[in-house]
């Protein structure tokens, strides 16, 4: 019987046709740390690549005050709902011997196209849970893989040649993420009417949750605050 | 008390309740009855010389007593279940191990003699006793209606032998004999490490008699003592006769017969009397007694 | 009154109508009523198989509508109308006039086929005849023409079905092209529903399945108490009917999915029952019964909690680690470590080495009131020894005391004092070196106790040294650190090749961790013969010789009862001692009263329970115990009790049991010695230890390499012979070392069949060295050895400067001398197969080669190239040893 009613429940939130967005920003509060300088003398082909010292992008503090790099997606609220993967695919660089981007979000059953264009040996190892996790290497500049990821997770993918090379994948069941770039702000374009909850993730600074209510009206603000320690 | 309780309704159990309830019921039944018939010239049962043929008149009523015995056992059938206890291992007795209730008045028997004469001598006597009763009862009153006055031996004796021997003894030892054969009052937990006091002595030691000497042979004072006391015990049956000879009664029931009630009778007695010298003695703070005659066959 | 009354009715005027009527009516009622109860109340698994019915359908209906609502609902639309329209286009004029033509043609077919038959049937016949005629010679040509009639009938008819085949061909055509459509559009329908209609048809199954008892009967599974062979009957699944399924993994109990389907994948209850591991009343139909709990004549009710797990041991006594079964292999391994077997007698625990020292050259090593401390109460001079407490007194600590001090003044022991003593050392150096080479792997010195807490038991597998600058001679430590086997042959303690001068380091560092609390002084007699004759009796007692070797105790046996069958033993044979009574229904088994009281449960559970956490609980002013405290944890008592639940001599027959062949054997013996040795403090082995490994977590790169389960098939015998013998450097950059542990030949050879099983290979006789190597795959090796920069991380020979070392991966010069050439091949297909979370990335994933130029971008030829290559830069070094290693 609880079932029944679940998906009864289910089925209203599905058959409202309404839909709002939420949007908000990620504010980072306090002094921002100083990014490590990445020393990439063990490979002169990454030392080459780059004329200016390169730092790491653990902490990205935009210069609006908000944090970038943070994933923000709906983690309830959806119920049963399936949705299906988008035909475009992702790209998940490794140039200059830096992962680009740093932080990627994708759906699950999305296609990321994961590319070399250095000529140099990466290796992507996916230090994955739930998705069966990967080690592969691309000895060859322009060498291009395309992988699916199955099960919603966010993981650390990382580079066994180059120590210092580090990014994060977050797939997500749903259209209804976003990674915040350099304004730190997002939105999550078109959610049905319901209530749902949010939440923000930063590889260092962990995980933040947050309440929202869709209704007709449309529009939903819900802001997240870091702070830096 | 709670124990009490458990043991009390515990399925295997409730037989022996019922039969406890049953046995005062019709004792008190005959009682009525008897003292009723002894009072007047005629006992009720022969002014009624109205008869009926067995059938139909007998057999519907039993019909209808029979019916109502099978609703009684299908309902009980619904709330009891057969009891059962853990799978038999040879290794691993349980403990009490019981007879069936009916022969748990043998069982309590060997409390008090050794196997031979509990196990075999006694149920023997039972049985060759129970054999002779036809031809050793010369008295010819009492058929068909209830009396007591007119049988007073006979009624008394079955009462003792029957209610107070037997079914007391299956009731002890139903609700009062726990693990290791160990006596625990109805209040009592029957308590699987419990401890009895061992200081059963034979009689001849009340004597300073020891009943075996240092070599552990036996003493044959001591046997000559126990030998004295058991047969000095059976001498009471000549003596009486002896005494009575010149009765009517005796003449009548001559020798033979005589011997063999006064046998039977005294048997039981005895029977009553091991118990009271193993049990009385614990009141007054003596050692109880062990055995009377103790021979290499057997002991009493 | 009314008895009287009646009394004066004549008998046989009597009427018994009402009695009867009243009597057999309650007869049919208490019938009934049997009835009702015998069918409905007695089997409440009705209802549950109901219930259960109920829930899976509901479970699949929602699964189902929610596989309905994700469909595609616009290309569903679209499909539907134009079904509905192809559907429609069936009732066209040129559709239904072509489907009557045909039906029309398909009547004359029918006829013409008949005619066709007969034909052939008249012809046959006809030929009989005419053969026949032609043995008499009468009427030979009237049959022959008669033949001849009946043969082109059978032509004609043949023509005319080809004809009426060739017009429904026709008609077909026209028909087929409306159906076809309507086909197509429905099956697309059917792909886009085929979700939901699978939920369908699981649900059209869950509600057809028949309410029935669903019982396993295992014939021959055990024995009775007289020993015949026993069959078990086994119905739990009639009430737990979700046992297997996945929708029903939080469903309330009865219908819960089994917590561990991996576990089923081996122990298949469909046809392994359920209660050969969960105990109970397989043939009950009631919770109580069934569980076993409300009858308290069932011998074997249910295992609930971590006591489960005792089941295991039913078959796999043999078995010290067992991957799904961790609590288990937990409970064995305290078993093992604690010693239970020295003075127990336990199955399968019949040789063990004895897990403590020799105490036969004592005065070399520690002094007299050390040890008389030590005896009275180990756990006060270091509270994680493994050592339990005897309770000794004074006096009889002291008479032991002086038992083992003159039996060492008489041993032939001599330290070695050639090679120096400690003096001279550094304490900080000292200190480096103690943390850095890897003693803390097995011994906690100080605050860092990170290695055991990662092995989370209460005790220590090798003494702790916080205190030992109190406790040991120096000159003890510095011979004993150069070579342990020295003063105990049997040690476990390895050799870590200390030169002289770290030994003297090492040794000063440890001489600065002293005990610093007062200690009141003792004052011991030690000489007295007559205490050193008590203290002979008392180490007899208490049975000494079972766990240490002293001298003249060689042949003691074994002090404390067999616990081969404790599991069965009952609680009325049990004695609680002085202990208050805890009633049946609390909580706990066990609980300490604010009065300094102990109540304990009068089970065999409580009593269990009891005796592990305190072993003198028991114990009354009349009965004295032996058994000495150990201290374990609440969890430690609960998995050694599980343990001594599993102790029973009932176990299944053998067909049940699990076979252990040769190789298993040949994996045990080398896990009791990798237990014995404890490899398993550093190496991961078979999903366990590495616990040295908690101190390298920011860098596991830097620790102990695990050991895979391919290690067998990775390393050459010769090799690993080598390297047990004598440890060689691979990883130069690690400063943890291998010990030397001074294997005998045989222990060796265990252990290179323990990894070789593991890996299921056998042990062949090979020659590596003369491994030839064909030349054509030599060139493209190099090239793709270069295209794949293997040097990135891996090096040949000389370490290259500039990397960190943590990035380093082994030195392929080594391959040769260390790889087997075939593992070297399936290692490059696919490392992570072989040791799952290595750094050493996939190059042929999809099995597909980077590079395509090389041997057409076939995978496993450059494989083959880059494995030819590898092997090579071995035998040149070989040949040219490099320098710098």
């Amino acid at each position: 019987m609880r079932f029944m009613m679940l998906f009864a429940s289910v089925l209203c939130f599905t058959f409202v046709l309404v839909a709002g967005d939420v949007t908000g920003k990620i504010v980072f509060e306090g002094a921002a740390p100083t990014p490590a300088r990445l020393r990439m003398d063990a490979d002169p082909v990454c030392k080459r690549a780059h004329k200016e010292p390169v730092v790491g992008e653990e902490v990205v503090v935009n210069k609006n005050g908000t944090l970038k790099n943070v994933i923000v997606y709906v983690k309830d609220g959806l119920g049963g709902k399936k949705f299906d993967p988008p035909k475009e695919k992702k790209l998940f660089d490794q140039i200059g011997c830096v992962y680009t981007p740093h932080v990627l979000g994708v759906m699950t059953g999305q296609e990321v196209d994961i590319v070399n264009s250095d000529p140099t040996l990466h290796n992507v190892h996916t230090l994955s849970k739930e998705n069966p996790s990967f080690n592969r290497a691309q000895p060859m500049k322009g060498m291009r893989m395309t992988e699916k990821f199955m099960k919603p997770e966010i993981f650390k993918v990382k580079c066994e040649v180059h120590t210092w090379m580090g990014a994060y994948i977050g797939v997500f069941s749903h259209p209804y993420y976003a990674v915040t770039g350099n304004d730190g702000s997002y939105t999550l374009k078109g959610l049905p009417a319901g209530e749902y909850t949010v939440e923000a993730w930063h590889e260092k600074y962990g995980t933040q949750q947050s309440k929202v209510k869709v209704d007709a009206s449309g529009k939903v603000t819900a802001d997240f605050k870091y702070k830096g320690n | 008390m709670q124990h009490f309780i458990e043991i009390l309704t515990k399925p295997d159990n409730i037989p022996i309740t019922l039969l406890l309830v049953s046995c005062i019921f019709f004792t008190w039944l005959y009682w009525v009855k008897a003292k009723k018939n002894d009072s007047q010239e005629m006992p009720d049962e022969a002014k009624m010389d109205d008869k009926v043929q067995v059938w139909p008149y007998l057999v519907r009523v039993e019909f209808i007593a029979t019916i109502a015995v099978m609703a009684l056992l299908v309902v009980w059938s619904v709330f009891l279940d057969a009891p059962l206890e853990e799978p038999a291992n040879r290794a691993l007795t349980p403990n009490p191990s019981k007879a069936p209730w009916y022969f748990l008045g043998l069982q309590e028997m060997l409390v008090y003699f050794d196997p031979w004469i509990a196990g075999v001598v006694l149920p023997t006597l039972i049985i060759v006793g129970l054999m002779a009763i036809p031809y050793v009862d010369i008295n010819p009153k009492g058929n068909g209606y209830y009396t007591y006055k007119e049988r007073k031996f006979a009624v008394l004796t079955f009462c003792f032998g029957f209610l107070i021997l037997w079914v007391s003894l299956i009731v002890l030892g139903t609700f009062m004999r726990g693990p290791g054969w160990n006596f625990f009052f109805p209040w009592e937990k029957w308590d699987p490490h419990y401890v009895a006091v061992l200081t059963n002595v034979d009689l001849s030691e009340y004597f300073g008699i020891p009943t075996r000497l240092p070599d552990n042979t036996i003493n044959p004072v001591a046997f000559v003592f126990g030998a004295a006391c058991v047969f000095g015990f059976y001498a009471i049956g000549p003596i009486y006769w002896y005494l009575k000879r010149n009765d009517e009664i005796m003449q009548k029931l001559g020798l033979l017969r005589y011997a063999i009630v006064s046998f039977l009778f005294l048997t039981m007695m005895g029977l009553v009397i091991k118990i009271i010298l193993r049990l009385a003695p614990l009141m007054f703070g003596i050692n109880p007694v062990k055995y009377v005659w103790v021979t290499p066959w057997f002991n009493i | 009154m009314l008895f009287e009354d009646r009394a004066k009715i004549p008998v046989e005027k009597r009427s018994y109508a009402k009695y009867y009527l009243i009597f057999s009516g309650l007869l049919f009622l208490g019938t009934a009523w049997a009835v009702w109860d015998e069918v409905r109340i007695r089997r409440p698994w009705k209802e549950y198989q109901t219930e259960y019915r109920e829930l899976l359908s509901a479970r699949l209906d929602s699964l189902r509508q929610v596989a309905l609502e994700n469909r595609d609902q616009e290309r569903l639309k679209a499909l539907e109308d134009e079904l509905a329209k192809a559907k429609s286009a069936l009732q066209s004029e040129e559709y239904t006039k072509a489907v009557e033509q045909k039906n029309d043609l398909l009547a004359d077919l029918d006829i013409a086929t008949r005619e066709w038959r007969f034909a052939r049937s008249r012809s046959d016949a006809a030929y009989y005849q005419y053969k026949k005629s032609l043995q008499t010679g009468i009427n030979v040509e009237e049959l022959k023409a008669e033949v001849a009639k009946h043969d082109a009938d059978i032509e004609s008819y043949f023509h005319r079905m080809e004809e009426i085949n060739k017009q429904i061909a026709l008609l077909d055509s026209v028909i087929y092209k409306y159906r076809d459509a309507v086909v197509r559009l429905e099956a697309e329908l059917a792909q886009i529903n085929s979700a939901a209609n699978a939920y369908g048809l699981k649900l059209e199954r869950a509600q057809a399945a028949p309410i029935a008892i669903r019982q396993v009967i295992l014939n021959d599974f055990e024995l009775t108490p007289f020993s015949e062979i026993k069959a078990r009957i086994d119905r739990c699944q009639t009430c737990h009917v979700g046992w297997s399924e996945p929708l029903m993994a939080d469903a309330p109990q009865p219908f819960k999915q089994h917590p561990l389907p991996e576990l089923l994948a081996k122990h298949n209850p469909e046809n392994f029952g359920c209660t050969p591991c969960h105990r109970g009343q397989g043939p009950a139909l009631t919770t109580g019964f069934a569980h076993g709990e409300a009858d308290k004549y069932w011998e074997t009710p249910i295992l609930r909690g971590v006591d489960v797990w005792a089941s295991c041991n039913s078959c796999h006594s043999n078995e010290s680690v067992l991957k799904h079964a961790p609590p288990f292999t937990k409970a064995k391994q305290l078993l093992l470590e604690s010693g239970c077997f020295a003075c127990h007698e336990i199955k399968g625990y019949t040789d063990v080495p004895k897990i403590g020292p020799p105490l036969n050259s004592l005065p070399a090593k520690v002094r007299p009131d050390w040890l008389f401390r030590w005896v009275k109460n180990p756990k006060d001079y270091n509270p994680h020894t493994r050592m339990p407490r005897f309770q000794f007194t004074d006096e009889e600590a002291e008479a032991i005391t002086a038992y083992l001090m003159k039996i060492g003044r008489e041993s032939n022991f001599q330290l070695v004092r050639a090679r120096g003593t400690f003096a001279g050392g550094s304490s900080n150096r000292g200190k480096v070196i103690f943390e850095t080479i890897g003693c803390t792997a097995c011994h906690v010195a100080g605050e860092n106790t990170a290695v055991r807490t990662k092995r989370g038991t209460t005790y220590d597998i090798a003494p702790e040294l916080t205190r030992v600058g109190s406790k040991a001679n120096p000159d003890w430590l510095f011979d004993w650190l150069k070579n342990p086997r020295h003063y105990n042959p049997d040690t476990r303690m390895p050799s870590l090749r200390l030169t002289d001068d770290e030994a003297r380091h090492v040794v000063a560092y440890l001489m600065t961790l002293r005990d610093n609390r007062k200690l009141d002084p003792v004052n011991l007699a030690l000489d007295d013969p007559a205490k050193i004759a008590r203290g002979d009796r008392l180490i007899r007692e208490y049975g000494c010789a079972g766990c240490h070797a002293i001298k003249g105790m060689e042949n003691e046996g074994k002090v404390s009862v067999n616990l081969s069958d404790f599991g069965r033993k009952k609680y009325e044979q049990m004695d609680f001692g002085d202990t208050r009574e805890l009633p049946l229904n609390a909580e706990v088994d066990y609980q300490e009263n604010p009065d300094g009281t102990v109540s304990v449960k009068r089970t065999w559970a409580g009593w269990v329970y009891g005796k592990l956490k305190n072993s003198r609980l028991y114990q009354t002013d009349r009965i004295s115990q032996k058994m000495p405290v150990f201290g374990f944890s609440d969890e430690e008592i609960r998995l050694l009790r599980m343990f001594l639940t599993s102790m029973t001599r009932d176990v299944p027959l053998p067909t049940y049991q699990r076979a252990f062949d040769r190789r298993q054997q040949e994996i045990e013996a080398g896990r009791r010695l990798t237990m014995h040795y404890n490899c398993v403090q550093c190496h991961t082995l078979e999903d366990r230890g590495g616990y040295l490994l908690a101190s390298f977590e920011a860098e596991p790169a830097l620790g102990p390499p695990p050991l895979p389960e391919s290690q067998g098939a990775k390393v050459q015998e010769q090799w690993l012979h080598g390297f047990l013998k004598n440890p060689t450097i691979i990883r130069p950059w690690l400063e943890v070392r291998m010990p030397t542990f001074q294997l005998t030949d045989a222990e060796i050879s265990q252990i290179q069949k323990y990894f070789l099983g593991l890996s299921k290979q056998e042990l062949v006789i090979r020659d590596y060295a003369s491994t030839t190597l064909d030349p054509q795959y030599l060139a493209p090796g190099r090239k793709l050895f270069d295209a794949y920069q293997c040097l990135s991380c891996h090096f040949t020979g000389r370490i290259p400067e500039g990397k960190s070392f943590a990035d380093l991966a082994p030195n392929l010069a080594l391959a040769s001398s260390r790889l087997k050439p075939e593992w070297i091949v399936d290692w490059l297909r696919d490392p992570s197969k072989l040791q799952p979370g290595t750094r050493m990335p996939t190059y042929f994933y999809g099995g597909e080669a980077p590079d395509r130029t090389v041997f057409g971008g076939n995978a496993e030829e450059q494989i083959k190239a880059l494995a030819t290559y590898v092997w090579s830069i071995g035998s040149r070094a070989r040949q040219a040893p490099a320098s710098g290693q």
